[in-house]
């Protein structure tokens, strides 16, 4: 859609509106003769009368929330905080014409002189740097400086605060009367002419020329488009340009004075003298170009890393990116200079105190508390004066905020470093000295919790076992269960990035304090209590296993061979043959298997007996008899086995030097299959060919023995799973032993040195006491009210014995496997069978059975030693006389 | 001399005999290391201006807002010694710049006399001019200091037909 105005007509507008501001989101204000007052709340579409005290309303500007307009008749100001639906009018005591906002205050001039206002309630005369005399209505701010030219065209004066103002001596069309801004350059239009210039400096003007002389008086941007009016001249004209050096010209509908213009976001809203209102639409920004950034940004940790970066690149506006790359002197960086230290002269520091990007450094009140201890979130705690208003306190829970401190020497913050990076956990307020106190935190425990634990264990190393831990905690919790198994500590840096530390102090500390560093008084040495020392932890498993176990039997019986007889007589003297099926039958009756099974068969061939009868053989019913038989029969039961492992993690040095300072663990896992009952059946079942699924688990059967074997278990349960608890424990015992070893402390303080955190190691050398260790916890204090900058480090010191003195350490893998080859010998099995002419001919074999005690729990006990690693290091204090 | 608060000037009549001081006002303090090393440490450096006049007519203090800051010109002039071979010296931006409180020179003499000499200025750089026999050169400057005031103290001796005031400014 092209460019256009719609006009329309305010009835009940009786009176010339003179000047227009917009706040550039959608508030229009527009002031003029007689009183009259018109916002709008949409951009300029429509209009409501407002509220301002009767007067000549010559002009009006935009700026902190309000609206300001001067009366040129009464020596007048009025300012609104509504959106110009009511005004309070101030006098000034001087007669002023023009108003612009910049550098945060209004300022207003006529031709001989100038006011500043904070607020358009209380002003202040401009100390002019020389006698002025001024073209006022071209006052304008470019978002740097103010530019007002002089009425002869020979001079512009330029201030960054509206305060002090600088004489540039220059020539320039003495004719323009406005002059406007877009970002990049300013353009006026001169009156009575077809003239117009631009400038980049607001000191050098390049003259233009327009289609068609008006007198113009009025010109603006909207972020497409310059488009200039003539306010002194009844006409339909006006001049529209897009680089305010080539110009073409348009017209209104209507023909008057258009003397009120102004340009919200792409509206332009232009007012005439005969009450009409025209409002610009149409233009919309185009993209014309692709910007690239070549940024690299490295995430280091678990964090991710966003830049949401937005440059809106309006027309002929300038794009700016403010980055700003410092660097920090070595001596900074490195902790050996801090700045809050001068060595030979004064330390001049400051905090620099930055929530949600905004700069609050100038409202901190008294101290700054910055606390970091192993394993724990970092806290910072400091009190800010808010702005004055109203404060909604939720608002403030959550708000990003980093602390550094930086060198104040010069009076601009240099060589900042970085001290804490977090969120405002709890805020409050003190009624009484509208003061608000910060409570903030690091937020360690969120940031873990949004780890994965694979994360997690990338990070901590470590091991986790689901049969010592809580197979389904949090991550925080397993975060806690994995980096108990470790010597080390997680926390997050001074900059928020995720870390793990290990306890070892380095083989070289990374900062050494000496007697010139350390504050009086401030060095202190606190020994481990005895008590709190664990030297021997007595890690007890258990571990229960079902076991598939079989007893083998082989079962032999022949007729001939039972009865003392041969063939001949046997059968001469009635006797019969034994039933295949009946011996099958016996052996399943006393709840066998049979494994396998070989029958002596039939004679095939006729038999002369002793009395000259012959036997004939019966091919029929031959083959389902026999004259004896070799069979291997098994029973299969299941048996739990207990294995209870005491494993001894101990220091031996540590034992010998303050004597055995136990700690018990203990665990279990029982080792899960199907159900037992169900296995050994579904192994009868098996065998017995009624299914053919196999069972999970199956004793190979050896006749004449029991034999077993360990069931499949699930994952979780197996002798891994088992051997992967053990090994945990003994790292979990492991790591409490070195950790209670690390109980000695030294304490100091020295200048505040944002170097020196949780990942340092330190060495001190002052009043008698020799020591290195790592930093466990460090305070770091900035005291507005008496300029202290403070840091205290407190070291953990792993000492037992003194330097020289090892401590071995043994592995912690743990390799047990499932014993399944018990044997014993087992007794026979009995058969009984009387196939006598008089007997009852009925096949019983007796087994042993499987005895009561047989599937009872067996326990084994298995001991073992592990000798667990301790630190030892520089820990000496020579008492001074 | 003429004290100006913001648009309010106390001229002869309010204040013949004005009195001003400057104080530098900032947290420090010295602590001493194990081994006796003192540590200094400061934060920000603000100025604290007392000023007390007395006159023959009020000083007008009564009708400034003392919520706000306010710009004040001082009186008192501050002095900064120049590098004597190119007489310069960088002065400091918040300065009065008004007539008759222009940065001016000084120029030491081998005598211990001390002379005016006349000053130019680009930009914050003050150069002296040059006097014949000088040993040192100096600039003087009138500070111009935006700060809080504290409600004044004021009072009317009858006897001697004096009203006195008292105001204490401290820079924002």
């Amino acid at each position: 859609m092209a460019f256009a105005f719609s006009e329309t007509s305010y009835s009940g507008l009786t009176t010339s509106v003179l000047a227009i501001a917009c706040d550039g989101a959608g508030k229009v204000v527009a002031v003029g003769q007689d009183s009259v007052s018109l916002y709008s709340t949409n951009g300029g579409s429509s209009f409501t009368w407002g509220n301002i005290e009767y007067g000549n309303w010559l002009s009006i500007a935009y700026g902190g929330g309000r609206f300001v307009a001067l009366n040129d008749s009464s020596g007048k100001a009025a300012y609104s905080t509504d959106g110009g639906v009511n005004f309070t009018a101030v006098s000034i005591g001087a007669y002023l014409t023009d108003i612009a906002y910049g550098a945060g205050r209004f300022v207003a001039f006529n031709a001989n002189g100038g006011y500043t206002s904070i607020n358009g309630a209380s002003w202040s005369a401009i100390s002019a740097p020389e006698s002025w005399s001024l073209r006022a209505s071209t006052l304008v701010f470019n978002g740097t400086y103010f530019l007002i030219r002089s009425f002869s065209g020979s001079k512009v004066y330029k201030s960054t605060d509206g305060l002090t103002w600088t004489i540039h001596s220059t020539t320039f069309d003495a004719g323009v009367r406005r002059v406007a801004w877009n970002g990049s350059r300013f353009v006026g239009l001169s009156r009575n002419s077809s003239a117009g210039e631009y400038s980049t400096d607001g000191i050098t003007w390049t003259a233009v020329a327009l289609p068609v002389s008006r007198y113009w008086t009025h010109v603006v941007w909207n972020g497409v488009r310059w488009l200039g009016v003539a306010g002194d001249q009844s006409t339909s004209a006006y001049v529209t340009s897009l680089d305010g050096e080539t110009w073409t010209q348009a017209s209104f509908t209507s023909t008057s004075y258009w003397r009120a213009l102004c340009a919200d976001g792409l509206n332009i809203i232009a007012f005439s003298s005969n009450v009409m209102r025209a409002l610009g639409t149409g233009d919309s920004l185009t993209q014309t170009g692709t910007a690239t950034l070549p940024l690299a940004i490295a995430v280091k940790g678990f964090g991710t890393a966003a830049l949401p970066l937005t440059i809106a690149a309006r027309g002929l506006g300038q794009a700016v990116l403010p980055v700003v790359v410092s660097s920090v002197a070595a001596g900074i960086a490195s902790g050996t200079s801090p700045v809050s230290d001068g060595g030979s002269q004064a330390a001049v520091w400051m905090p620099v105190v930055v929530i949600d990007g905004v700069d609050m450094s100038d409202r901190v009140i008294g101290d700054i508390v910055i606390d970091a201890e192993e394993g724990a979130a970092r806290v910072a705690d400091l009190v800010i004066q808010p702005a004055a208003g109203a404060i909604v306190l939720a608002d403030w829970t959550g708000r990003r905020i980093t602390i550094d401190i930086a060198d104040f020497s010069t009076g601009t913050p240099r060589g900042a470093l970085r001290l804490f990076t977090g969120r405002v956990d709890v805020p409050s307020v003190d009624l009484n000295l509208g003061q608000m106190g910060l409570a903030c935190t690091d937020d360690l425990q969120n940031v873990i919790d949004q780890m994965t634990r694979e994360q997690i264990d990338t990070l901590v190393g470590g091991r986790w076992s689901p049969v010592v831990f809580d197979k389904g905690a949090s991550a925080w919790t397993y975060f806690q269960d994995v980096l108990s198994t470790v010597s080390a500590s997680v926390d997050l840096s001074p900059a928020g990035s995720i870390r793990r530390t290990d306890w070892a102090a380095k083989a070289t500390a990374d900062l050494a304090l000496g007697e010139d560093d350390i504050f009086e008084q401030s060095l202190a040495v606190t020994l481990a209590q005895r008590s709190s020392i664990i030297n021997r932890v007595a890690v007890e498993f258990g571990y229960r296993t079902p076991k598939m176990k079989a007893e083998g039997y082989q079962v032999n019986y022949d007729i001939m061979e039972a009865n003392s007889t041969s063939f001949q007589y046997w059968v001469q003297d009635g006797g019969v043959f034994l039933m295949r099926e009946s011996i099958v039958s016996a052996i399943e009756a006393a709840h066998g298997t049979v494994e396998s099974i070989e029958y002596t068969a039939l004679p095939t061939n006729p038999v002369l007996l002793p009395n000259e009868s012959v036997w004939l053989p019966n091919p029929a019913t031959d083959p389902a008899m026999c004259l004896g038989f070799t069979a291997v029969v098994s029973f299969d039961y299941a048996q739990y086995v207990d294995e209870q492992y005491a494993i001894a993690v101990e220091a031996p040095e540590s034992i010998s030097r303050l004597g055995a300072l136990r700690e018990t663990m203990s665990s279990s896992l029982e080792g899960q299959t199907v159900d037992v009952v169900a296995s050994e059946i579904s192994t009868a079942l098996y065998k017995m060919d009624i299914t053919v699924i196999p069972p999970t688990g199956q004793a190979v059967v050896v006749a004449g023995y029991t034999t077993a074997t360990t069931a499949t278990l699930t994952d979780e349960t197996n002798r891994d799973a088992a051997n992967a608890a053990m090994e945990t424990l003994i790292d979990v015992a492991k790591a409490r032993i070195a950790g209670s070893h690390r109980g000695n402390r030294v304490t100091c303080q020295v200048p505040l040195n944002p170097v020196i955190d949780l990942d340092k190691t330190l060495s001190v050398s002052a009043q008698g006491v020799e020591a290195k260790g790592k930093v466990r916890r460090v305070r770091h204090v900035m005291s507005g009210t008496s300029a202290e900058a403070t840091t205290e480090a407190e070291l953990a010191i792993s000492a037992v014995g003194g330097l020289g003195i090892s401590h071995p350490s043994d592995t912690s893998t743990t390799t047990t496997t499932d014993d399944d080859g018990v044997t014993e010998p087992l007794s026979a099995p009995v058969v009984t069978w009387d196939g006598t002419s008089t007997g009852n001919q009925v096949i019983t074999i007796t087994f042993p059975g499987v005895e009561d005690a047989e599937r009872e729990k067996a326990t084994l006990t298995i001991d073992r030693t592990v000798r667990a690693p301790v630190a030892e290091d520089v820990f000496s204090i020579t008492i001074q006389g | 001399m003429t004290l100006q608060i913001d648009n309010l000037t106390i001229g002869l009549y309010a204040g013949h005999e004005l009195v001003q001081s400057y104080e530098s006002i900032g947290p420090e303090s010295i602590r001493r290391a194990v081994s006796g090393r003192g540590i200094k440490q400061m934060t920000y450096d603000k100025l604290r201006i007392s000023t007390t006049g007395r006159g023959w007519i009020p000083a007008g203090l009564a009708q400034l807002n003392y919520a706000v800051t306010h710009i004040l010109r001082c009186i008192k002039p501050r002095r900064l010694d120049a590098d004597f071979a190119t007489r310069q010296i960088t002065l400091p931006a918040t300065r009065r710049s008004d007539s008759g409180y222009l940065p001016f020179g000084y120029a030491f003499m081998p005598d211990g006399s001390v002379r005016t000499s006349g000053v130019s200025l680009i930009g914050n750089v003050a150069t002296v001019d040059a006097v014949s026999g000088a040993v040192a050169y100096a600039v003087g400057y009138f500070p111009q200091v935006t700060a809080y005031l504290t409600r004044p103290k004021e009072s009317l001796d009858t006897a001697g037909g004096a009203y006195s005031w008292e105001l204490i400014a401290e820079e924002s």
